[in-house]
């Protein structure tokens, strides 16, 4: 009982507390950031009058630690302030734009898990093949992910004309037609990265003497490969992909602004410009949020991958 | 008598880093074991002597290549399709290597480690492979199985991994077992336990093995004959207890010196020089470089094994030293 007590502080007040400090950490920041809102909106013309109310209006004549409590005490329940540029909610601004960021960060991570384990384990496992992968994946490691978007697009939508340019597209299937060069084009890096960490894993799990064992016991090969290869390489492989995901949150900035997609990624970019701060907080502290997921949910895997772990804990 | 393994000519080449030809690690080895025999492999570190088990069970490393021949029951393992090459790793041959933490997969249960090969070699159903596992158990003395088969293998202490381990060699009830330095890993009263145990299974399951150590009593003590090996080629066989007490090869007479004694308190003797490799060997008598009684003849032309009764030997002198060499040996 009392392990379940402290297992729920741990994994679910831990990450809490992480998110809320630097919630607090992006808002002072963003506080003490050069540009005023104030000026943005109303132009360099407006007498101090004007900004003093505009200043009262939205709030930021008030002491930095009542505004962040302010701040906080609406976030909890669902109130990320109102965005200055758009004049509307926050969070009516952000929902639909992360429903797109979320497909494209999920179709990502697809290829990026898929393709980057699969060919981790071809160069892990095949002696034959490994001078090609490592080859492959210096290339999708050296490659910039907006130079990649340029070639895919350039080759897949302007010269083969498969693929849109721009857009996110409506509905499952549009959506997926509509996302898929910005999504390989966010993978391709990621998918190299985890393809070296897996390679690296595999390899050295695969010279392990309980591989021998598994061999001289005349096991099948491809029961060796999953249940003593795969499986003891999972560790590292669980954490590069983890860290790739939470990445891609990141890498969204750039693919959705190429692609042109109203995702939360080109909206923080677009609010960055115009000092929306509220945009921004809100989706800086999201970003920190799928951070602190990810690498909670990478700590929980381990704990069920790993039997050492699993006999300390109970 | 039948012979269960031949071994014959047996030549390992491997690469090695900074020769640009593969190297000898096993050099014109020959070695039969009868059904139910056990014959023990004693050499130091680095003579070939695991090289040997894993060419037995056709499991070189990378990039080695083979020469001579294998034989399990009068035919060639390198003639084996995939299929009758599994099939002969798990049913016929039962391994147990030398350190059961690394041998043994740390993620799975040690129930799991057990069954999973006659399980997926489709020889047992997992509940009769569950239960015959605890029965095995119980039978080295691990009488907590059902219990024991759910924990994992940093649970256990070597010792019972080590028991472990000769379970799940005995498992799919092989003719042979290959018992690659068991005991080093173990402390001293483990160990005599566990040889205990292993051999009274031999005895009642009539298995032939294949013991390899560097620990010349172990072996003398639990097999029937021995084969000495030096620089990846085997000098000496005979039947154990002769050559424990009469030994003809002056590198067997010079590892019985280098024995601690019980007895007296004295300064321990070690073989002069240093072990050297296979492909060091050049052309002459592999031991010709250490040896106390080498004369010109032994550094240029290698000594055939000459086979007297039961015994063999590979030294041009070994009849003129059969004197010196007892004496060298008890000293």
């Amino acid at each position: 009982m009392r392990a379940t007590t402290g297992g729920v502080a741990r994994w679910i007040g831990g990450p809490c507390a992480i998110i809320l400090v630097t919630s607090f950490v992006i808002y002072v920041a963003l506080t003490f950031a050069p540009g005023d809102p104030v000026a943005q909106i109303l132009g360099s013309r407006s007498s101090p009058e004007q900004r003093a109310e505009l200043a009262r209006e939205l709030g930021l004549n008030l002491p930095l630690l009542v505004r962040y409590w302010h701040w906080l005490t609406g976030a909890l329940t669902g109130n990320f302030g109102i965005s200055t540029t758009f004049r509307q909610p926050v969070a009516n601004i952000l929902m639909p734009r992360i429903a797109t960021t979320i497909y494209l960060v999920a179709y990502s991570a697809l290829i990026i898990l898929a393709v980057g384990i699969s060919l981790g384990s071809v160069g892990g496992v095949s002696r034959r093949l490994r001078p090609y992968v490592s080859a492959l994946i210096g290339f999708g490691i050296a490659l910039p992910g907006y130079v990649a978007a340029l070639v895919l697009v350039s080759i897949f939508a302007v010269y083969l004309g498969w693929f849109p340019t721009f857009g996110a597209g409506a509905g499952f299937l549009d959506r997926i037609w509509h996302l898929t060069l910005p999504a390989i084009s966010l993978a391709i890096g990621w998918t190299a990265y985890v393809a070296q960490i897996s390679a690296a894993a595999v390899r050295e799990e695969e010279g392990r003497e309980h591989v021998m064992t598994a061999r001289a016991r005349g096991l099948p090969p491809a029961l060796i490969f999953r249940k003593h290869i795969l499986r003891n390489a999972a560790a590292p492989i669980i954490t590069a992909s983890g860290l790739s995901v939470a990445g891609l949150v990141a890498g969204a900035v750039v693919v959705e602004t190429a692609f042109a997609i109203d995702g939360v990624g080109s909206l923080v970019v677009k609010s960055v410009s115009a000092k929306d701060y509220d945009v921004v907080v809100a989706i800086s502290v999201l970003i920190v949020a799928v951070f602190v997921v990810m690498n909670t949910l990478i700590a929980l895997l381990h704990n069920i991958v790993d039997p050492h772990r699993k006999a300390s804990d109970s | 008598m039948t012979n269960a393994i031949e071994i014959e000519n047996l030549r390992i080449d491997l690469p090695r880093s900074g020769f640009r030809k593969r190297v000898p690690v096993i050099n014109d080895l020959n070695l039969c074991i009868e059904e139910g025999e056990a014959v023990g492999l004693v050499g130091e570190s680095g003579s070939g002597k695991s090289m040997t088990t894993r060419a037995i069970m056709h499991l070189l490393p990378d990039g080695a290549q083979r020469s001579g021949s294998v034989r399990y029951r009068g035919q060639e393992i390198a003639d084996f399709d995939r299929r009758t090459l599994a099939l002969y790793r798990s049913r016929d041959l039962g391994v147990i290597f030398q350190d059961p933490r690394a041998h043994i997969n740390p993620l799975w249960t040690i129930g799991d480690f057990l069954v999973e090969a006659v399980v997926a070699n489709r020889q047992m159903l997992r509940a009769e492979a569950t239960d015959r596992a605890i029965a095995l158990l119980a039978q080295v003395g691990i009488s907590n199985g059902s219990q024991r088969i759910q924990q994992y293998p940093h649970q256990l202490s070597g010792g019972l991994l080590q028991r472990v381990m000769i379970v799940s060699a005995l498992m799919p009830s092989p003719a042979f077992i290959l018992a690659d330095e068991i005991s080093t890993a173990l402390d001293v009263t483990v160990q005599s336990e566990v040889m205990a145990i292993l051999s009274e299974l031999r005895q009642s399951n009539r298995l032939g093995m294949l013991f390899i150590t560097h620990d010349l009593d172990l072996a003398a003590a639990v097999t029937d004959r021995l084969a000495i090996m030096y620089a990846g080629s085997i000098v000496e066989v005979g039947p154990s207890h002769e050559i424990s007490t009469a030994p003809k090869h002056p590198y067997t007479a010079a590892l019985m010196a280098s024995r601690p004694s019980l007895t007296e308190v004295r300064r321990l003797q070690t073989v002069p020089g240093r072990p050297i490799s296979a492909f060091e060997a050049g052309n002459g008598c592999v031991f010709a470089s250490r040896c106390s009684f080498a004369a010109a003849r032994c550094s240029v032309e290698r000594p055939l094994a000459r086979q007297e009764k039961d015994r063999s030997v590979a030294c041009h002198f070994a009849a003129d030293l059969a004197p010196a060499i007892s004496v060298a040996a008890s000293q």
